[in-house]
């Protein structure tokens, strides 16, 4: 208990939530070579029972899903006081100025619009890990 | 002490009399004052003029009689005061106290003689003529008898005198006349004018068209001082029937619609004045058959060619037909013209702001129903992109990644991916340019007679392997006679290759049939799966675009959305109709109808895009 929480969490795995299994696929794999450790869920619902379960240190949100859309999943993250350590990416589809507006009023520190740049969302990676 | 206001109320008795004494006493009050003055002023003066003994007490008797005269006229006045109101009485008692006083003074040859000149004058200017040839006779006939009495016949003086006090008299009587009669057609043009002002202002009340023309009705009746008045609006006022009929006022004093033998009379009367002038107004007073007289105003402005209304007032038998002045009749005309044409107006203009309202209503209708296709249209771009932005992702991601791995059955995986989703991409495109090309009337149609049968063998065919590959049962029931189609076989095809399609996709492991026959004019073709089914809530959105229902918790599909919005949009464009019959958790079958071709006529529409809902006769 002595240990700071950063310092957990920075080892801890970076979950992923999408509902296109080629997305997560192709996330997997880029975090994975970049040294980090994944988790994927397919759904709102899921994803935010395991961002609960595990408090991750970073989170990848679709925002066009079935069962809780990403807005709602990151609403929630922000209102539990044990996740108060965990970043939120927003990946989406979504690539207009309103929806870029909606995910930073919900609690998103990062949007960034498929289709993405694999080292871009690296290089995001980093920052925000390393910052923490 | 008297105090300052019974001083002034003893003046004000003194001058004008009692407060209840008639008008028309009022003129005799004031001289029976002026004389009690005259007894007041003289009384004490006949002390210091230079006359006798005699002739001072003589005054003074005078002076007395006078004085108990006007007591007798103001205590006599309020009980006949027919007897005072005529002039005569006060002339001939005027008269007698004069001629005393001229006794006094020395006779009718006296310098005296001239205070009756005065008093004939005044007299005259009260009564007029009678009451000032009374008192001219008095004085002559007093003097004849004096003067005979002294001279014994008729000298020249009493002649020349008398002659003179006649003509006076005539002279100041004639005046008089002038006067009053002035006066009167002064008093009767007031009263008039105040008619007018009080009809007048019952104009006006109101700016709407019936209560507008009620006024007029009612301010006729006032001025005119008639019930029988009525209205009846020029043609070009009337809008409706309603509008023509005649409006009276009747003997309840209420605006009304006249009915019966008195309607026809004036509207006959209306008629038969209005004709024959072409502008102005009757100002005559004419005979009716009936005795009756009528009098018509036609109610007209400067600024209109044809008349407003005529107004027509007719007054019974008997009756007398008021005298009204024709400038009066101008203005009481001017104004029920301008209130009749501001009514008409108005109710125009109301006309015409409701027509505006509502064309403002469409208006809107029309802004909204723009802005709900604006919207749509908005909605169809953002789906696209969304959706073609999701497998260039994966594109994009995994061909970076190929370069760090080694491993070949990693490298193999990602170009399956970089395939498979290249191939969803490049059927998306095609789904979005047909539904473009169709929804905006684009598409060209390769219009023929299609055997249906034929389309279906092809379409399970290319099926085949893709069946075998997920393990699935195909049953095929396709009715032998199968009657010909009318339509384009490429996209008919399409519509049953997108259900299989969605049915292999659904049912995986499953069973899958396809279905055809004859149902009275027209051909039906169902596919059905047993798989996981539509929600009932789900089942209006499955033809939508990009509205992939259903939970995806496994699998995605990775259909495009848009598949069955196009097999919706080719089945009407053929006369057909597509629905879905779904129970969820066992499966859907989706069945489309198609009109059975009889002859080319009914279809030839259908090159020109045209899509009526409309089933070929059998």
């Amino acid at each position: 208990m002595t240990q700071e929480p950063s310092t957990i969490r920075k080892t801890g795995p970076i979950i992923l939530i999408d509902d296109e299994p080629y997305i997560l696929r192709s996330l997997s794999y880029l975090l994975t070579r970049e040294g980090y450790e994944v988790e994927t869920a397919a759904n709102g619902e899921e994803g935010l029972a395991k961002v609960r379960e595990i408090q991750p240190p970073l989170v990848f949100l679709d925002i066009m899903m079935p069962r809780m859309n990403g807005y709602e999943v990151c609403e929630q993250i922000r209102q539990d006081p044990n996740l108060a350590d965990t970043h939120v990416i927003m990946l989406s589809a979504k690539g207009q100025q309103i929806d870029r507006e909606r995910g930073f009023l919900g609690g998103a520190d990062e949007y960034m619009t498929k289709p993405f740049s694999p080292r871009e969302i690296a290089q995001r990676v980093h920052e925000l890990l390393r910052s923490n | 002490m008297l105090s300052m206001p019974h001083i002034r109320r003893a003046i004000a008795y003194f001058w004008a009399g009692p407060p209840d004494l008639p008008g028309s006493l009022s003129l005799e009050w004031r001289f029976v004052a002026v004389r009690w003055l005259g007894i007041m002023f003289v009384a004490p003066g006949l002390l210091l003029a230079g006359i006798t003994a005699e002739q001072r007490l003589a005054a003074y008797i005078v002076l007395l009689v006078a004085a108990i005269y006007n007591v007798a006229v103001q205590l006599t006045m309020r009980r006949w005061p027919e007897l005072f109101v005529s002039g005569y009485m006060t002339a001939i008692g005027d008269a007698l106290l004069n001629i005393a006083m001229v006794g006094v003074g020395g006779g009718f040859d006296s310098p005296f003689y001239y205070l009756l000149f005065t008093v004939t004058i005044s007299a005259a200017m009260r009564y007029g003529y009678g009451p000032a040839m009374a008192m001219v006779l008095t004085y002559v006939l007093v003097d004849g008898v004096e003067t005979l009495r002294n001279y014994g016949w008729a000298t020249g003086p009493f002649i020349f005198r008398s002659g003179f006090l006649f003509l006076t008299a005539l002279l100041a009587s004639y005046l008089r006349e002038l006067a009053r009669k002035a006066e009167i057609a002064l008093q009767v043009r007031l009263r008039q004018a105040d008619l007018l002002n009080e009809a007048t202002a019952m104009l006006g009340a109101s700016l709407e068209f019936e209560p507008a023309l009620h006024s007029v009705v009612a301010a006729a009746a006032h001025l005119f001082g008639s019930h029988h008045v009525a209205l009846l609006p020029s043609a070009d006022l009337t809008e409706n029937q309603k509008d023509s009929r005649v409006i009276y006022y009747d003997e309840r004093r209420v605006p009304s619609e006249v009915t019966g033998q008195t309607e026809e009379l004036l509207r006959q009367w209306a008629r038969h004045a209005s004709s024959p002038v072409p502008a102005g107004y009757h100002l005559q007073w004419e005979a009716m058959p009936s005795g009756w007289q009528a009098l018509a105003l036609r109610l007209s402005l400067p600024t209109r060619q044809a008349s407003l209304a005529t107004l027509a007032v007719v007054v019974p038998a008997g009756q007398t037909a008021p005298d009204l002045a024709p400038d009066i009749l101008n203005s009481f005309a001017e104004r029920t013209a301008l209130t009749i044409e501001n009514a008409s107006l108005y109710r125009a203009l109301a006309l015409r702001s409701v027509d505006l309202q509502r064309a403002y209503g469409d208006l809107a209708i029309a802004h909204q129903e723009l802005l709900g296709l604006d919207e749509m249209k908005t909605n169809f771009l953002a789906n696209v992109s969304h959706e073609l932005r999701t497998p260039l992702s994966s594109i994009r991601a995994f061909s970076e990644l190929l370069l760090s791995y080694d491993d070949e059955s990693v490298r193999t995986e990602f170009l399956g991916i970089i395939n498979s989703e290249s191939e969803r991409l490049s059927r998306l495109v095609n789904d979005v340019l047909d539904i473009t090309k169709i929804e905006s009337g684009h598409m060209e149609w390769h219009m023929d007679t299609v055997d249906l049968a034929s389309v279906l063998n092809d379409s399970a065919r290319t099926f085949t392997t893709l069946i075998e590959k997920q393990n699935l049962t195909f049953h095929q029931q396709i009715a032998e006679d199968l009657p010909l189609v009318y339509g384009d076989r490429d996209r008919l095809q399409q519509v049953v290759g997108n259900l299989l399609g969605n049915a292999v996709k659904f049912a995986p492991g499953g069973t899958v049939t396809l279905t055809a026959g004859r149902e009275g004019d027209v051909i039906y073709v169902s596919v059905s799966d047993n798989g996981i089914g539509i929600a009932p809530e789900d089942r209006d959105r499955v033809f939508e675009k990009f509205q992939q229902v259903g939970d995806t918790l496994t699998e995605k599909p990775q259909g495009t959305g848009l598949g069955l919005a196009i097999c919706k949009d080719i089945v009407e464009h053929h006369r057909g109709h597509i629905w879905v019959e779904s129970q969820l958790g066992s499966g859907s079958t989706f069945t489309f109808t198609l009109p059975v071709y009889e002859n080319e006529a009914p279809y030839r529409d259908l090159e020109s895009g045209n899509v009526e809902p409309a089933v070929a006769r059998a």
